[in-house]
C-alpha cells in the first residue's frame, strides 16, 4: 500500500467519524467521561472533552462522569483500599413519567454534544457476595442472575439513580470476611441484615452483613435487605401501636390505580418488596404512612444519607426524590446494557460435589421440623446444619459431597451420601 | 472443644466461650456419643450478641434470622447488648400438654449491660414459615420464672411472621397450635 493510499484511507475513515463533545452544566468540556452508544460503552473523552467515533443517524448517546468514589472499608473490593460505590453525573434525564431521555443523533456529520448535569445522578454499587458452601456452577449462575435482576429492580425503585455496578460472587467461603451479602447452607435462614446503614462504613468494630438462605428467594428481597444495609431504612411492615402497619394507604387498601399493591408506582419496598416498585415519599398522591419503624419517608432518609453529596458547594451530584421532582416517576425502561453489573464468579471446584438433592428421612413425617446435621467427609472439620425437615420429613440439601453423612433425629445411624442420591457436578 | 461443667443439682451443663465483638455471633455444637464413641445425636445453639442501637429503631436478629427484637433507643443504655440464642428446645420444661413436636422455634433473650426493662415500644417477631397460615401461639417464660404465658401474637399481613410485644428477657417459643 502506498503512502498516498494510506492517507486516502485515513481521510475516508475520518469522513465517517463523528466527534462527541461532553460538557458539564457550566458548559466546560469534560475529560475522562464515559460515552455510550446505543447503551454500550464506546470509550472515554480526551482532555478536551471529545471522543471521535463512527456514528449513524438515529444512534442514541449518553455520557457519564465519575464524580466521587466511596472507599471500601471491607477487603477485596478492588486495588488499594477498593471501592464500594461510585457517584456519577450523567446526561440521561429521567422524566416524571418514568421515560428516560438520551441524545439521538439527527445529523452524524456535526458534533454531538452531551450535557452532564448534577441533577442526573447515578450511584453504582460494588458488592461482594460469598456462598458459605461449595456450590455448583449452576447454583452460582442462578445467584448471579438474581443480582442482575436485583439491579434492574433497584434501578426502577430509585428512579434510575442506583444500580449494581460490580459484583464478585464466590463459593466455598471465599471472600467471606469481605462480603456484604452471605449465602448460607441452612435452609431455615430468613433473609435479614445484622445492622442497618452499614454499607458505606462500619458500625463500631463490626462489619454488618446481609444474610441469605442457600438460594435467594427472589431478586427483590436482595434489594429490600440492601435498603437496610445500604440506605439505612427500617421495615415498614412493623411499627408502633396496634397496627396494622403499612407504608402507604393505597397499597394497603386501594383496589385500582398505579399505587395499589403490585401497581407500577406502588410503595414501599421496605413494606413489601414483591408488591412495590418504588420507595415511599411525601408526595400527596401516595404519601408515607406514619407509625412504622421507618421514621419518615424512605426517600427522606436516602436524601440525607452519605449517598448524597453534602460536602461540595455546588453539589457534584444531587439525588432526586419524588418530593424534589414533584411527582412519583412511572416504570423505567431497563438499564442500558453498558450499565448492567460486571460480575465475576469465583467457583472453587472441589471433588464429588452433589447437585442439590432432596433427602427424605427414613422416619418421614414422624420427624418433621427437626434439625438436619451433616458430618462432612472432608470439606470442613466440624458438623453443621443444613436446616430442618419439612412436614414430609424431607429437605433439599445444598453443598453436600459424596461420603458426607446426614444425621437426623430419625436416623439410628448417620446416613451416608451415596451416588444413588447424588448427581456429582465436579 | 470448649470446657464444660455440670451442675448436678439441676442436671444442666455449662459451657463458656467467647464471642468476638467484631463478629457478634457464635455457635455451640453438642455431640452426644455412647461409651464406644458412636455418635448418638447432634445438637446445637447459635448465639447472637447484638449491640443495642441508640441511633434509631433497629431489628436485632437471631443468627438464623427467624426471631428478632425490634428495638427503639429507649430502654437500654448505650453499649448494652441483646443476646439472642436460637435453641432446639427450652432448658425449662414446656408447659403441661405441650409436646416438643408442636414447637416451631425456640429463642431466648438476655439483656447485658442494662436493666431488665421491657420498653413498651419494643416488639418481637418470629418466623412462622408454614404456608397454610394455621393458628399459632407465642409462649413466653421469663428468665428465672416458672410460669409460661401466652403472648398471643399477630400474624403480619403478607409475611410469614408473627409479632408480639417484647415481654422482656426470657424464652420465646412458637407453637404450631393454639395454647392452651
Amino acid at each position: 500500500m502506498t503512502r498516498a493510499t494510506v492517507l486516502l484511507a485515513a481521510l475516508a475513515m475520518n469522513a465517517c467519524a463523528t466527534t462527541i463533545l461532553v460538557r458539564n452544566n457550566f458548559g466546560t468540556p469534560v475529560g475522562q467521561a464515559d460515552v455510550y452508544i446505543n447503551g454500550s460503552r464506546a470509550g472515554a473523552t480526551d482532555t478536551s472533552g471529545k471522543l471521535t467515533v463512527a456514528l449513524n443517524n438515529g444512534d442514541h448517546l449518553f455520557a457519564r462522569k465519575q464524580m466521587y468514589e466511596y472507599v471500601a472499608y471491607r477487603g477485596n473490593h478492588g486495588p488499594g483500599q477498593g471501592w464500594v460505590a461510585r457517584a456519577y453525573q450523567t446526561s440521561l434525564v429521567i422524566q416524571n413519567d418514568g421515560s428516560r431521555v438520551d441524545s439521538t443523533v439527527a445529523n452524524r456529520m456535526v458534533t454531538q454534544t452531551l450535557n452532564l448535569d448534577p441533577n442526573n445522578a447515578l450511584i453504582g454499587l460494588h458488592i461482594v457476595a460469598s456462598v458459605y458452601a461449595d456450590a455448583s456452577q449452576d447454583e452460582l449462575s442462578a445467584i448471579r442472575d438474581r443480582f442482575v435482576a436485583a439491579s434492574e429492580y433497584l434501578y426502577n425503585l430509585t428512579d434510575g439513580q442506583f444500580l449494581i455496578e460490580q459484583l464478585e460472587l464466590a463459593d466455598d467461603g471465599q471472600l467471606w470476611g469481605s462480603a456484604e451479602i452471605t449465602f448460607h447452607i441452612d435452609n431455615t435462614i430468613t433473609p435479614f441484615t445484622t445492622y442497618i446503614g452499614a454499607f458505606l462504613g462500619p458500625v463500631a468494630l463490626s462489619a454488618p452483613i446481609i444474610r441469605m438462605p442457600p438460594t435467594t428467594p427472589d431478586s427483590q428481597t436482595l434489594i429490600h435487605e440492601f435498603g437496610h444495609l445500604g440506605f439505612g431504612l427500617a421495615d415498614e411492615y412493623l411499627g408502633f401501636g396496634a397496627g396494622p402497619q403499612y407504608c402507604t394507604q393505597a397499597r394497603f387498601t386501594a383496589t385500582g390505580g398505579p399505587f395499589m399493591s403490585g401497581g407500577a408506582q406502588a410503595s414501599c419496598a421496605m413494606d413489601h418488596e414483591r408488591y412495590s416498585s418504588k420507595l415511599c415519599s411525601n408526595q400527596p398522591n401516595n404519601p408515607h404512612h406514619g407509625g412504622t419503624y421507618q421514621f419518615g419517608a424512605c426517600w427522606d432518609t436516602i436524601r440525607f444519607s452519605p449517598f448524597n453529596d453534602a460536602t461540595s458547594n455546588p453539589p457534584r451530584w444531587i439525588l432526586q426524590t419524588p418530593d424534589t421532582r414533584g411527582a412519583i416517576p412511572g416504570m423505567l425502561p431497563p438499564i442500558p446494557a453498558g450499565l448492567r453489573p460486571t460480575i465475576t464468579v469465583m467457583n472453587r471446584t472441589l471433588h464429588d460435589l452433589c447437585q442439590p438433592f432432596v433427602f427424605t428421612d427414613p422416619s418421614g413425617a414422624a420427624v418433621a421440623n427437626t434439625v438436619v446435621w451433616v458430618r462432612p467427609s472432608f470439606w470442613v472439620g466440624f458438623d453443621f446444619t443444613i436446616g430442618k425437615l419439612d412436614y414430609k420429613g424431607a429437605i433439599e440439601a445444598h453443598g453436600l459431597h459424596l461420603g458426607d453423612k446426614i444425621v437426623t433425629l430419625g436416623s439410628t445411624v448417620p446416613v451416608p451420601v451415596t451416588a444413588s442420591m447424588c448427581t456429582v457436578t465436579n | 472443644m470448649v470446657p464444660i461443667s455440670n451442675d448436678q443439682a439441676s442436671g444442666l451443663y455449662t459451657a463458656s466461650f467467647t464471642i468476638a465483638p467484631e463478629v457478634g455471633e457464635g455457635s455451640l455444637v453438642v455431640e452426644l456419643v455412647d461409651d464406644s464413641g458412636r455418635l448418638l445425636d447432634l445438637h446445637g445453639v447459635a448465639i447472637a450478641a447484638r449491640e443495642h442501637a441508640t441511633s434509631g429503631p433497629m431489628s436485632r436478629s437471631a443468627v438464623d434470622g427467624n426471631f428478632a427484637v425490634f428495638t427503639t433507643p429507649q430502654g437500654l443504655p448505650p453499649k448494652a447488648q441483646i443476646l439472642i440464642a436460637a435453641l432446639e428446645l427450652p432448658l425449662s420444661p414446656l408447659p403441661a400438654g405441650v409436646e416438643a413436636s408442636v414447637v416451631l422455634s425456640v429463642h431466648s433473650v438476655t439483656l447485658v449491660g442494662g436493666g431488665d426493662a421491657a420498653p413498651a415500644e419494643w416488639s418481637v417477631v418470629v418466623r412462622d414459615a408454614r404456608t397454610n397460615a394455621s393458628p399459632s401461639s407465642l409462649l413466653f417464660l421469663p428468665s428465672g420464672g416458672r410460669e409460661w404465658t401466652n403472648l398471643g401474637g399477630t400474624r403480619i399481613r403478607e409475611r410469614p411472621l408473627v409479632a408480639a410485644k417484647f415481654a422482656g428477657p426470657g424464652t420465646y417459643v412458637l407453637l404450631n397450635r393454639v395454647w392452651p
